[in-house]
């Protein structure tokens, strides 16, 4: 399935967009990524749903 | 083993049995009960509707009583504390708008104030994510305001308490799940998917649009199809049951024959609904088509799919036409008719029930449903009919 969209499935505010934002990571950027796109899939979860389940 | 986790256990290998088309022990009865188990359990629909934790005690106590394999934990499904919370505007809730014992209902607007304006194709064709929230989500919720416009109190309590709602009915579904396994019951399905056109005419454009679009603009509703694809399978995917034994129903709603065109059916509804299908089953997960209505006119089509894939339900299609063109390859589960359960007598019950087992589920790979889900005009003794004459003639 192409995607044609630059926002991919799963994603509303891209990390690539929110690390823009962030001063240099002192620790492990790995750490913040995840916590953010795991938090970010939340939001997605929750309009999607909102269009499909209720 | 204790004897809950025994009949838990057997239950559920006789109904992922049946649903791999093969013959299990004897036919598994999975009822989508819905508002009927309010009725059963004493409350009325608006209890089941506005409050979540009466809608699980009432299908505990069902399953107390009725010898099912599974069920769905709350298939009135729409808990609307949801719903009031973001103050959408396509719902009718029994005890607000309607009366207390009458089922909630789907309000569609007129097409002229359709949740997405024709014009509006490309913008969501571009970024169906960023559409949902700028400009469909202002739109269905009474309270949100549009992007660019002053915001307002209410407009972040419907962000901020419709997202709290829906974490919370999520985390007790879960819960609800592991209370109907304690009681030795398989919860039925797990995760949701809706076909691209479906969703179109549902929350979008509306079906009157959608019919309009189709002929004036194919091109772009192809596009749209195309461009929520990928969101559609993302949110089945995550939705999914992570251990791949329960399938993801995808409910059917408005793109079969007569609703729309066999061209738009070939052309756009299907190229833009079968790789998803394909794409969960590379992934290990079933697919309950849930065709409501009669999509008699596609069985055919459906043969595309891989051996085993979709578990195919039938509402007013027919059901020995599709065990003929599709029993080689899928289960089938239901079929039987919803208005027998509210005007039938249990002994036409028994009769149509005895018929279906001995001329579609003789080989297995049949699963007892009523063709729609069960809400509270179904008589009580009829669906105890249903489910004894199940379990009478359902032996192999």
């Amino acid at each position: 399935m192409e995607e044609r969209n630059p926002r991919k499935p799963g994603v509303c505010f891209p990390w690539e967009e929110k690390i823009k934002e962030l001063p240099k990571l002192s620790g492990d950027p790995e750490l913040v990524r995840k916590v953010w796109e795991e938090i970010d899939l939340l939001g997605y979860i929750f309009i999607w749903h909102c269009l499909v389940s209720f | 083993m204790h004897s809950r986790e025994a009949l838990y256990q057997a239950r559920l290998k006789r109904y992922l049995t049946a649903m791999r088309n093969e013959k299990p022990d004897m036919v598994p009865i999975r009822p989508f009960v819905a508002e009927f188990t309010a009725k059963y359990a004493g409350f009325t629909c608006q209890d089941v509707t506005q409050d979540y934790r009466k809608a699980f005690e009432a299908v505990l106590r069902c399953v107390e009583d009725f010898d099912w394999d599974a069920v769905v934990g709350n298939m009135v499904y729409v808990f609307a504390g949801i719903p009031q919370a973001m103050n959408l505007s396509y719902y009718a809730f029994p005890g607000v708008e309607l009366p207390p014992d009458v089922g909630f209902q789907y309000l569609e607007p007129p097409e002229d104030r359709a949740f997405m304006r024709s014009e509006e194709y490309d913008l969501l064709i571009e970024d169906p994510t960023g559409y949902l929230f700028n400009v469909w989500f202002p739109r269905v919720s009474r309270d949100a305001v549009p992007v660019g416009a002053a915001v307002t109190f209410r407009n972040n309590l419907a962000y901020l308490k419709g997202g709290m709602a829906m974490l919370d009915y999520f985390t007790a579904l879960g819960k609800q799940n592991e209370a109907l396994k304690a009681k030795g019951v398989v919860p039925a399905i797990c995760g949701i998917l809706k076909a691209p056109l479906d969703i179109l005419a549902d929350k979008l454009r509306g079906y009157y649009g959608l019919a309009r679009d189709l002929m004036e603009r194919p091109k772009k509703v192809q596009q749209a199809c195309e461009a929520l694809m990928p969101h559609l399978y993302k949110v089945a995917l995550l939705s999914a049951d992570p251990e791949k034994q329960l399938p993801v129903t995808m409910w059917m709603h408005r793109s079969c024959v007569p609703l729309i065109s066999m061209e738009h059916f070939h052309n756009i509804y299907w190229p833009t609904t079968k790789p998803i299908l394909e794409e969960l089953w590379k992934n290990g997960h079933q697919v309950l088509m849930y065709a409501e209505g009669n999509w008699d006119a596609h069985l055919e089509t459906f043969r595309e799919l891989p051996p085993g894939s979709v578990i195919y339900h039938v509402d007013r299609g027919d059901l020995l036409r599709a065990r003929r063109v599709l029993g080689d390859r899928f289960a089938l589960s239901g079929g039987f008719p919803n208005d027998l359960l509210t005007f039938g007598t249990p002994e036409e019950v028994r009769a149509i029930c005895r018929k279906i087992i001995q001329e579609v589920a003789r080989d297995g790979g049949y699963i007892m449903d009523a063709g729609a889900i069960i809400q509270n005009d179904a008589s009580v003794e009829n669906v105890k009919a249903l489910t004894e004459a199940t379990r009478e003639y359902g032996q192999y």
